[in-house]
Order: C-alpha cells, then structure tokens, then sequence
C-alpha cells in the first residue's frame, strides 16, 4: 500500500493536465510585492535617519537571504512532483516565500547602494561644514593677527623707550601716540582688503562724520593707498540727512546716509549697476558707473558718553563685485573690530590732547 | 559735530603721523601675510604625511584620499 503510494507520487505518473501553476505564480507575485513593500519601509526609514556609516547587519541578511533562497529552491527542485501534484497550497506558500526572498534579497542590493549614496551625501555635507568652519576661524585669525600686529607696533615705540636710560614724558606721549596708531589701523584695514583687488583695480577708505551743520556727512578722511583726499566732496545735497518727510524713500541719498539712518550697521552693494538697476543705489555722476562697481559703508556708535557720536567706515572699489562672498564675510568681521580699536586711540588722543592743552 | 569728531578731523589729516603710518601698515600686513605662509605650510606639512609632533607617539597622519 504505502509503494502504490509512493508510485503514485512519482514524478511518472504526474501529468501537465494536474499540475496547477496559476496558485503558484500568483503566490511568487505575491511574495515579491510583499518582499518590495519592505524593502521600500526599510527605504523610508534609511532616508529619514538620514542613514551614514556601512550597513554591516544589512549585508550579512542580504548574504544569509541568498543562502536561505539557495536551500529553499534545491527542496522545492527535489520534492517538486509531490509538491506540484498533492501539496498545491504548501507549495503555493513555498512559491510565494521563494518570491518574498528574491524580493528581499534584490532589494537588499539596492537598499546597499542607498545607503553607501546617503552615507556620501552626509560625508559631502559634514565636508562642507568643516571647510566652511575653518574658512570662519582663519577669518577670525586674520582679525586677531591684523589687531594684534597692529599693536605690536605701538608696544615696539614704547619698548624703544622702555631701553632708554631716561625718557621724558614727551617722548612716552610719542611713543603711545594714539593719533599715528588710528591711521595705522585705517591704512592696515586698507592694505589687508587691497590684496582682494585684482590690479589694476582700485580700492579707497574713507571716514565720514557729522560736519558743523548736523545735517550733513562730511568725508574726514580719504585714502587709496598712495593719496589722501581723494573724494571729491561735490555732492553735499546726497550727504544731507533725510528729513521725516522723505526719510522712508532713498531719494538718491548716499548710502552713507543710508547707512547713518537705518539700524542696521551695515550696507554693502556688491554690484552697483545691479543695485542701480533695482533702484538700491544711485549714482551721483554717470561716469561713476565705470569706477565705483562695488562698496561698503559701516557705522560705528562711539559708546559711554559718546554714544551721540559716530562715524562711518567706507569702502569702494572699481571691481565689480568685490565685497560678495569671502571678502563680504571678512569686512563684517573686520570693520566693527577695527572701529572699535580706532574709537579707543581717538578717545586716547582727545583726552592726551584736551589735558595737556 | 562734537569736539571729538572735530579732533578726529585735524588727527586724520596730520600729513607727519600719515607718512609714518603707511610704512608701519605695510610692515603689519608683511608680517600677518608672512605668519598665515607659514601656518599653511605646518598644515600642508602636516597633513601630508610628515610625522607630526602633535600626533600620538609613533603614528603617522596619512592623508586620505
């Protein structure tokens, strides 16, 4: 009985008309969707923790997959006829769990090469980071280097008096001289940023104030590294303080009134003829047009008793563009730096000066 | 305009202190220009493989990539 049996189940007696494929393909499809509709949950969840690192564990499944599919289809291969002529559900689920597996095993692979994409998109990201902190600190650097070599010049005069056997007060008044070591942080402050400037491009300084009137900006200083004075100081209307009036238009100010007037400390047109277009700059003549492509202006409040007082610090050049980007970022570090210190030596010399006067 | 600003004026126009200004200010940016060279040596240094004295002993920095 049990050999009619077994002869049954032979694989001879097994014809096509028996043999259900539908349930079993069905089942492989079946499988496979399932399998996919993981491997995409896993893929979500990958993108949302913003996977980096190797995925070991990812591997070893994905390894252990192949092996399991491997096992599953050589007992499926070697029981195939029974399986095809008795077992139709059993083996339906086997078709359906072969699916899965070869769904999970390909999308492993894939998964692999999400998560060697994502952990390059985080590298790439930090990289960024990293370069961008360390362009931030060297900029810091440069102020730090810039003030205090700048000192330094100050301590040398005073260490020559230091040497001296006897050195009258005149001769310390000189060494500290406040009025010297102001212009020498203007002029370094110009120096250091006129290295920016592709020769044989141009670069001024200048100082603004309130003139005797209290209504209008005067230049106080001016400075393009071989001349001084050299604003020419026709365009008194443009430097007039906006009155309530016309206060909330431009009204073809200069932005040194507009930097005077607004909270802001800062006003910078990267690209003047862009900013002229737009109605954010004007130009005061139109041959400006053709050498004044880029400016800064910054004002500084003097503080304590002085905080009526200020000045502003202005930059510009006839290179397009010059104050965006690297050099943008080091002018808002180094102007209120710089200012600060030329506050200290101008109190310094006002005070030398009113007392032994 | 306050007295201050006043004295800033005549400060910033003394011919003398502006001539001796300019010379220092370039002698300043020589000297930061000449410190950021050479910092970026010690890192090209550095980075490069040379043995390092901020390393642990005996390790060397490899560059990657």
């Amino acid at each position: 009985m049990a050999a009619d049996s077994l002869k049954a189940h032979s694989a001879e007696n097994v014809t096509t008309a028996d043999l259900s494929v539908w349930p079993n393909i069905t089942a492989f499809v079946a499988g496979l969707a399932i399998g996919t509709v993981i491997w995409f949950l896993l893929r979500g969840w990958l993108r949302k923790t913003e996977f980096r690192g190797f995925p070991h564990g990812l591997v070893a499944i994905d390894a252990a997959l192949v092996a399991f599919v491997t096992i599953l289809t050589s007992v499926f291969e070697l029981w195939k006829a029974a399986t095809w002529k008795d077992l139709t559900w059993p083996g339906s689920l086997a078709y359906a769990g072969v699916g899965l597996l070869i769904a999970l095993g390909v999308g492993g692979k894939w998964l692999l090469s999400e998560a060697k994409e994502l952990s390059k998109k985080a590298f790439d990201k930090l990289e960024r980071k990293c370069n961008e902190t360390r362009q931030a600190y060297d900029r810091q650097r440069v102020v730090e280097d810039l003030a205090r070599e700048a000192m330094t010049e100050k301590l040398k005069r005073l260490q020559d008096e230091y040497d001296r056997p006897t050195s009258p007060p005149k001769n310390v008044a000189a060494a500290l001289d406040p009025g010297r070591q102001l212009l020498i942080l203007i002029k370094v402050l110009h120096g250091w940023l006129k290295r920016h400037v592709k020769p044989p491009g141009r670069l001024r300084i200048g100082v603004y104030g309130l003139g005797e009137d209290n209504l209008t900006l005067e230049p106080l200083f001016s400075w393009d590294g071989s001349r001084n004075d050299v604003f020419s100081g026709n365009h008194k209307d443009r430097m007039k303080l906006s009155t309530a009036a016309d206060a909330s238009s431009h009204g073809g100010k200069s932005v040194v009134v507009q930097v005077w007037q607004q909270s802001d400390p800062f006003v910078i047109v990267a690209d003047t003829e862009a900013a002229s277009r737009e109605g954010m700059f004007f130009f005061f003549r139109e041959e400006h047009r053709q050498t004044l492509k880029s400016m800064i202006a910054y004002k500084h409040l003097l503080g304590g008793p002085l905080r009526h007082d200020a000045f502003v610090l202005t930059l510009d050049s006839d290179q397009a563009g010059l104050f965006s980007a690297d050099v943008e970022k080091e002018c808002r570090l180094l102007l209120p730096a710089f200012s600060v210190r030329i506050e200290l030596e101008l109190l310094a010399s006002y005070l030398s000066n009113t007392s032994s006067g | 305009m306050t007295a201050i600003m006043r004295h800033f004026r005549t400060v910033l126009a003394n011919e003398q202190a502006m001539r001796a200004a300019s010379q220092d200010a370039r002698e300043v940016i020589r000297r930061v220009e000449a410190e950021i060279h050479s910092k970026k040596q010690e890192a090209i240094r550095t980075e490069s493989g040379a043995w390092s004295p901020n390393t642990v002993s005996g390790n060397l920095v490899v560059k990657k990539g």
